[in-house]
């Protein structure tokens, strides 16, 4: 349950987060909007890599706010990036374990939990190879078998369908979907893709200039006027 | 207490610190128009300097010479500029900063080899006019300096705001492809900003072998102040580098009358950069970016498939048994001479390791490592003089020492990465070397301190197991074996995963919980401990250690045999230790000059920049592994 409050993010004279509040309780929720709607910002303040300058977000009933950023993806807060942040010098394994070096992981085995997350993302043949030598879709998985590993709360995803081509989105589709039985973590998804949000997502969360213009269920939500204005370009 | 008059010292303190601004607005040109950071910008001035000497001294009118010199100057940039800039002109500015090192000892080389090290005096014919200001008499040639400096800089704010080739300049420093796309013509825009630079250092270099001394090292190196000038305007303001290089000249000019300031003086320039360093990166003006990732393409990164830990440890009882072989060869078959030469290139190899480490695990340039060396020398050396104990305790001391210093010398890595962390370790590795002149450092007597005034130098035992030249190869070996050992533990753990997730990006480590902050100083710590065992051992190979043995000339010459011989890979630091001992030994024994080792180590840092990121050592593994997959499709033909 991911809980935001008022939440405002300034950057000098330009308010790239305007009182946002919302509370989002579906197992995988889209985020969507146009250029500059505050997406990414929104979850660079869940990363804690930018500090908002006003409100609050409780993610399981805690306030973040006083969480250091190198301490929140242990507490459970992860994400994917919108350019892959494979590390291209280490292979598939050692990219998970270093997420498992930093991170709670119960009482099963180490290799259990990278073998279990390796086999959910389809990577279990290619475990030995280095992130320089992978595909992008495949560096799209490692990002995401870092992700699921451990005890995640959120996983957020920017733009994961980026780049990739009809079969490999099909996949990650499945993948997307799977995450919060696998591993009982919430899924905010960042996309473009229309396909991909409706797809995947139980619940929409819809940005325009820093502020929520819709949130619902997807399909009534893609209809919504106010969203089809600001993000499909009609007129309402 | 008298103070003592200070005028002559401030007017002295203007006429340096003019030429100081001076160069400074060329290195602030030169990045304006092309991003780079031109660290060769002292060994060009030296270079029209020598020129001018030289014909001068031959009995050829002066003002041929001074022509000479400044026209040699640019053509040495131009070319530099034209030619061999544009190959590293996409790479990162601590890369651009870093092959202009290339360029300065390829041209220091160069100098010593045709003119020797030794100093001349340069004079010129405005020496002997002055005029009397405040009392004191002030030559022409100083008010030269300070008029030209106003001059340039005044002739240089109007080129870059009022014309059309300056305004060429400030759009390619902006956004070098997209003002390429609207049209400017980057390689002539490139080429006028290279030759103003080279014009203004050739100038500069005849005024300040004149003001100064005229010796190819110490005006090489007197780039340290003239960056530090720089960084004061963030390399981007001509006003406050020409106050910058001012302040630094009349600061290091009026500590002179005072006996306790005086031997300090020259420390200046560096406290004056880093303080300003500091200053701007605290209060968020991130200059210069970039540095992560670097060298994140290394050549590991396209390692084929096979079974990591297995072939790690092959590896390692390969390395092992190599050593073993060499261990107990080499002392049999190599002359005494060589003998010590070899030592003392395994010694240096973990020096180069340790360097390597900042570069390869977490993509940052540290221009200070061999002052860490000394450190870890000094006190292995002032340890064993004060307690008499074993020879290891000293060792360790020593090692520890540096650390700590090690991560002191770190810490502005903590906030800076990039261009900014090479010139910070680089006035450092300056500072460190007008600290130990000034102290005497590492003196010869007893006790820690070891003050010495008259009597023999008293020297450290080696250990007790290898007193002889070929047990302390030996056990010198045998050091450089656990120092590898000791790397490749951290690299496989813990440290080494979060190590290459700092590389990749800090939003990468973040991500995934890692604690930058420790996980960068525990590097900067392990890094400086080998070099400080490095140094230890250093000390116990002639039983002393020497204050020349540690000028920041030394740490550059490090970094570069680092980056030739191959930071990425295992064999890397065993070739740079062989390139800094091996090679002149080699030479010596050609009976060839040794400086033109100088001018490999600059060419090879500048090839290894440009198209060998893997250095030597990439290039012959990369060979060796073409070969076996060569046999490999030869075998599969045969069985056919």
């Amino acid at each position: 349950m991911i809980e935001i409050d008022g939440l405002g993010v300034r950057f000098g004279g330009v308010t790239a987060l305007n009182a946002l509040t919302a509370s989002l309780d579906a197992a995988v929720t889209g985020l969507v909007g146009p250029n500059g709607a505050g997406k990414t910002t929104l979850l660079n303040v869940l990363s804690g890599f930018i500090t908002p300058t006003a409100g609050s977000v409780r993610i399981d009933g805690q306030d973040i706010g006083r969480l250091a950023t190198h301490r929140r993806s242990a507490f459970g807060i992860r994400r994917t990036f919108q350019t892959e942040q494979v590390v291209l010098n280490l292979s598939v394994r050692d990219n998970i374990a270093g997420m498992l070096d930093h991170v709670p992981y119960g009482t099963s085995s180490r290799n259990d939990v990278i073998n279990a997350a390796l086999r959910y993302t389809g990577l279990s043949d290619r475990a030995h190879l280095m992130g320089g030598a992978l595909a992008t879709s495949d560096r799209r998985m490692v990002e995401i078998a870092r992700c699921i590993v451990g005890a995640p709360k959120i996983i957020m995803m920017d733009e994961p369908g980026a780049g990739l081509s009809e079969s490999e989105s099909d996949f990650l589709r499945k993948t997307i979907v799977g995450i919060p039985a696998f591993c009982g973590a919430q899924v905010l998804l960042v996309d473009h893709d229309v396909d991909l949000i409706s797809s995947t997502c139980s619940k929409m969360l819809v940005l325009d200039f820093g502020t929520v213009i819709a949130y619902g269920p997807v399909g009534p939500t893609l209809k919504d006027p106010k969203v089809r204005a600001a993000y499909l370009g009609e007129t309402a | 207490m008298i103070v003592p008059n200070l005028g002559p010292f401030v007017v002295s303190g203007l006429a340096t610190g003019a030429v100081y601004a001076l160069s400074a607005v060329a290195i602030v040109i030169l990045f304006r128009a092309s991003g780079v950071v031109n660290l060769a910008q002292g060994a060009i001035g030296a270079l029209s300097a020598i020129i001018a000497w030289q014909i001068g001294n031959s009995g050829g009118p002066p003002w041929i010479g001074w022509i000479a010199g400044v026209i040699a100057a640019m053509a040495v940039s131009l070319a530099y500029g034209r030619l061999l800039a544009p190959r590293v002109a996409h790479s990162d500015p601590v890369v651009r900063a870093v092959a202009t090192l290339g360029l300065a000892l390829v041209l220091l080389g160069v100098m010593d080899f045709f003119w020797g090290e030794y100093g001349r005096v340069l004079r010129l014919p405005t020496d002997s006019l002055g005029v009397r200001i405040l009392d004191v008499r002030v030559t022409y040639t100083r008010l030269i300096a300070l008029g030209l400096t106003c001059l340039v800089t005044v002739g240089t704010i109007f080129f870059l705001g009022w014309t059309r080739m300056g305004l060429a300049m400030r759009a390619l420093a902006n956004r070098r492809d997209i003002s390429a796309m609207l049209g400017v013509p980057v390689l002539t825009v490139d080429s006028w900003a290279w030759a103003m630079s080279g014009l203004i250092a050739g100038v500069s270099g005849i005024l300040l072998a004149n003001l100064a001394r005229m010796q190819p090292l110490f005006l090489t190196f007197m780039v340290i102040p003239v960056i530090a000038a720089a960084i004061a305007g963030r390399v981007q303001s001509l006003g406050i580098a020409v106050a910058g290089g001012l302040a630094i000249g009349v600061i290091e000019a009026i500590g002179t009358p005072f006996p306790s300031v005086a031997p300090y003086r020259t420390l200046t320039p560096f406290v004056f950069a880093i303080v300003a360093l500091v200053f701007l990166q605290r209060h968020g003006h991130p200059l210069i970016s970039g540095g992560a990732g670097l060298g994140a393409d290394d050549v590991r990164s396209g390692a084929p498939a096979g079974s990591q830990h297995h072939r790690a440890l092959v590896g390692v009882a390969a390395g092992v048994a190599t050593a073993l072989v060499v261990a107990l060869a080499v002392p049999e078959i190599a002359s005494s001479y060589w003998l010590r030469v070899l030592t003392a290139s395994a010694i240096l190899a973990l020096g180069s390791l340790a360097t390597a480490i900042i570069y390869a695990q977490l993509g940052m340039v540290s221009l200070c490592q061999f002052a860490l060396v000394g450190v870890g020398g000094w006190v292995a050396l002032r340890s064993w003089h004060a307690i008499h104990w074993p020879f290891e305790m000293s060792l360790l001391c020593g090692g520890v020492g540096a650390a700590l210093l090690g991560l002191i010398f770190g810490l502005p890595a903590l906030r800076m990465r990039g261009l900014y962390l090479a010139l910070v370790t680089l006035m450092i590795a300056g500072g460190f070397q007008v600290v130990i002149t000034a102290i005497d450092f590492p003196d010869g007597g007893a006790g820690f301190i070891g003050k010495i005034y008259n009597g023999p130098r008293q020297y450290m035992d080696r250990p007790g197991l290898a007193t002889t030249d070929a047990a302390y190869f030996r056990y010198c070996l045998g050091a450089l074996v656990i120092g590898y050992l000791f790397v490749l533990w951290h690299q496989r753990s813990r440290a080494g995963r979060a190590w290459a997730m700092i590389r990749r990006s800090e939003a990468c480590a973040l991500s995934a919980s890692v604690n930058i902050v420790a996980y960068k100083i525990w590097a900067f710590a392990l890094a400086g401990f080998l070099a400080g065992i490095c140094g230890g051992l250093l000390a116990g190979l002639i039983g002393t250690l020497d204050l020349t043995s540690f000028p920041a000339s030394e740490s550059v010459l490090l970094f570069a045999v680092t980056l030739i011989g191959g930071a990425y890979s295992w064999l890397g630091p065993i070739l740079a230790g062989l390139l800094l001992r091996a090679v002149p030994g080699l030479l010596n024994d050609w009976h060839i000059d040794g400086n033109i080792a100088t001018i490999v180590f600059g060419a090879g840092l500048l090839h290894a920049l440009i198209t060998a990121p893997g250095g030597v050592a990439g290039q012959i593994l990369d060979t060796v592994g073409r070969i076996k997959v060569f046999a490999r499709q030869v075998r599969r033909e045969k069985a056919v």
